[in-house]
């Protein structure tokens, strides 16, 4: 559908971009991606006939589009931009049917079928709402809808949408990402847009491409293209890069270059046992608090695995969504030995995880401190046809403590040395 | 959602007819009154005897010879300066862009003082002063958008750069021409404040007229890229428009509008500033019907502005009275509450 081949494009000599080649299917939602400054914009802008290639060629159905009657691309293509004010307060109604401009001629008014088009834009978009309202009195996320109704009027078959969700809030750019992804499959578009966010990229897009320093660096899927190895050496930052547990789709994690936590400064040691995220409110906290922490029998992609592994600590880790194998767990017990205090936080047990309550049962063996946070009762999060319930009850009889909450058992260690 | 797009796409059919056939009326009315009005007033039964069998008595000849040309010619020239005016604060995006902007006037202005100093306006029947006003204004209007021109594209801010400059320097030479006019200098300055006295020619007026109007058509041919341009520039070429046309259409067919009025006026000020912000306040910022009814608005005022001038006295300067009484009703227009929905 739409094609750039090879393209040079620069502002006066200065190429920003260089031997960019991209292609937009019919149906497809694609996303460029990369760093601030890498030229995405100015591919954007070349890519609908507002600057001209130094070299190379964008092609719409084979043709050159530098060749085409700017009229005849502005009806097969439309673009919304990044900037959206507007310098008088027109009416939403009127910016939309502005997105006509392209079907009439030069004294042309719109006939009725140009206004039921622009009616029906604003209803796909939810803009008919405040049809009659000024345009600069709206939002940042209704300007950016109404300036997909106007695009959508156009009628075009290529969609190109330069950050669409800049500037706007999460729930806003869902909002538009949602929009436009739908579109795109009701009315067999080729899109494209440019996303400065890697995590929405990846959950929204068929095919990314990523740009570093005016080149395109990778193409594929969002699995192909985010990845650890890209990102660094686009954004010459180290990440982690783990698969979206529902979505299946990579998603970023940022890490810190400071360093992670505050050194230990205190003798005793604690070892955590936790999962399914019970364990992130204490880990951070017993880490500021001076103690050395670890970590144990965690899934990786459980909240309580990031957490434990952005502040760097030990852990006994786990494939994601695995029960917990032998070899965790002898891991698991090996920590809580070498700990003065063991805390099992309240971690839903089933059959997988069960060795967690067996790992503490065997360091209170060996004498350690255990303290047990019961929150929520152990009655309620008990999938194992009461065999947690019933280690919880010999770990205590071993002369366990029990806190009601994590604050509690906060409380009880904090005057340790 | 059929209904309210029905009534959408009446609305800009019925506003601009509504527009044209109300403010036309007014228009027409104006024009018959004030032509009317006067130190002498002019009975209609004068005015229909005579332009049933020719002009003979004193008063039909001020009515056909003093009054109405002068009349016309305040029409042309206000329908000229808002209409220039409107167009270019929509090109510049600029709310206080206005025709005086592109230089255009102090191009004239030196022109015009040129031939009073040099004594060439006897020159092409006493046409003299208007023709070499009007083309140095138009040159003028050539050597900003010159230095406007960037390496492809004009650039709008460094045209009002260019025209600000360029501007001051006419103005500049138009002083030093003052300080050597001796006698003549009375009638620089008099020029300088805009007046639609002593230019009741018709062949003049007819001029001007067909200038002008050959200027707000192609003008018009322009309106709705001006209002995609409300977008931005990168926008309005995305939505077809080629902007460097555009850019260079209307700075052009402005500029001529402005030098023909101002090579017949003088230096009227505000009509063409302050004329579009009120018709955009009545009308809402659509150039289709903006254009038209900044058009008529300016021509009638400029009318009632010169009627009222000439009953103070008969060659009080117009443009005098247009700021005087223009500037208070602006204050009045920002300090309500913007255009409702």
């Amino acid at each position: 559908m739409l094609e750039a081949l090879a393209i040079t494009v620069g502002y006066g000599d200065q190429p920003v971009v260089q031997e960019a080649t991209l292609s937009l299917a019919r149906g497809q939602f694609v996303g460029l991606v990369g760093p601030n400054g890498c030229g995405k914009s100015t591919v954007v802008r070349a890519l609908s006939r507002v600057l001209r290639p130094l070299r190379g060629q964008v092609l719409l159905d084979s043709v050159d589009i530098y060749r085409m009657a700017p009229r005849d691309l502005a009806r097969r293509l439309a673009v919304v931009a990044q900037d959206n004010t507007v310098s008088f307060d027109f009416s939403v109604r009127e910016v939309v049917l502005m997105g006509r401009a392209p079907h009439l001629g030069r004294f042309g008014i719109e006939r009725a079928r140009d206004c039921d088009i622009a009616a029906e834009a604003m209803e796909l978009t939810h803009t008919s709402l405040f049809a009659e309202r000024s345009i600069t009195s709206l939002s940042g996320g209704e300007r950016q809808r109404c300036m997909i109704a106007r695009a959508l009027a156009q009628e075009p078959e290529v969609l190109l949408l330069d950050e669409p969700t800049a500037h706007l809030d999460i729930n806003h750019q869902i909002e538009i990402l949602d929009l436009a992804r739908m579109l795109t499959a009701r009315r067999g578009l080729a899109t494209l847009v440019v996303l400065h966010d890697l995590n929405l990229a990846s959950q929204y897009c068929d095919l990314l491409a990523l740009m570093a320093e005016g080149r395109i660096a990778a193409t594929g899927s969002p699995r192909e293209v985010v990845t650890e190895e890209h990102i660094r050496a686009a954004y010459r930052t180290d990440v982690h890069v783990r698969m979206h547990p529902t979505s299946d789709r990579p998603y970023v994690r940022l890490l810190s270059r400071l360093p992670s936590a505050p050194l230990a400064t205190r003798r005793t040691k604690i070892h955590l046992i936790c999962g399914a995220g019970t364990g992130v409110p204490l880990m951070r906290r017993l880490r500021q608090l001076g103690f050395a922490v670890s970590v144990g029998a965690v899934n990786v992609a459980d909240s309580d695995q990031a957490e434990a592994e952005a502040l760097d600590l030990p852990r006994a880790e786990e494939a994601p969504f695995s029960p917990v194998t032998e070899e965790t767990h002898r891991r698991n017990c090996e920590l809580a030995r070498a700990a003065d205090v063991v805390i099992v936080t309240g971690i839903p047990f089933g059959a997988g995880n069960l060795a967690n309550l067996e790992a503490a049962v065997r360091a209170r063996g060996v004498g350690r401190r255990v303290l047990l946070v019961d929150d929520p009762p152990i009655a309620g999060r008990d999938f194992t046809d009461g065999e947690a319930t019933s280690l919880q009850r010999q770990i205590l009889n071993a002369g366990a403590e029990v806190c009601r909450d994590a604050t509690e058992a906060l409380a009880r260690v904090e005057n340790l040395p | 959602m059929i209904a309210p797009a029905a009534g959408a796409r009446r609305s800009l059919l019925a506003r601009l007819t509504a527009l044209v056939v109300g403010l036309g009326a007014v228009l027409l009315l104006t024009l018959a009154l004030a032509a009317n009005i006067g130190a002498q007033p002019i009975p209609l039964s004068v005015i229909f005897e005579s332009a049933r069998r020719g002009a003979e008595s004193k008063l039909a000849e001020i009515f056909w010879h003093l009054r109405l040309p002068r009349v016309a010619l305040g029409a042309t020239v206000g329908m000229a300066l808002t209409v220039a005016g409107a167009s270019l604060q929509g090109l510049l995006m600029n709310p206080l862009a206005d025709p005086y902007l592109v230089g255009v006037s102090a191009g004239a202005a030196l022109g015009a003082s040129a031939a009073v100093v040099f004594h060439l306006g006897v020159l092409l029947g006493g046409a003299g002063k208007c023709v070499i006003a009007f083309g140095s204004g138009a040159l003028t209007m050539v050597l900003v958008l010159w230095l406007a021109r960037g390496r492809r594209q004009i650039e709008r801010d460094s045209f009002i750069l260019a025209g600000v400059v360029v501007g001051s320097f006419m103005w500049a030479l138009v002083t030093l021409l003052m300080t050597l006019a001796g006698q003549d200098l009375q009638m620089i300055v008099f020029w300088l404040m805009g007046s639609l006295y002593g230019q009741v020619d018709w062949l003049v007026v007819g001029v001007a007229a067909a200038l002008v109007a050959v200027g707000c058509i192609a003008l018009y041919s322009y309106a709705r890229d001006l209002n995609l341009l409300a977008l931005g520039e990168e926008q309005a070429r995305q939505l077809g428009v080629e902007t460097e046309r555009l850019k260079l259409g209307v700075i052009l067919f402005s500029a001529l509008i402005t030098a023909a009025a101002v090579s017949v006026s003088g230096v009227i000020g505000f009509v063409g500033l302050v004329v579009p912000h009120i018709a955009r306040k009545l009308v809402g910022p659509d150039h289709r019907v903006l254009l038209p009814a900044a058009g008529l608005i300016g021509a009638a005022f400029l009318v009632w502005a010169d009627t009222l001038a000439r009953l103070i006295a008969e060659i009080f300067p117009v443009g005098v009275l247009t700021s005087l009484l223009g500037a208070p009703f602006f204050f009045y227009l920002l300090k309500r509450r913007p255009r409702p929905a």
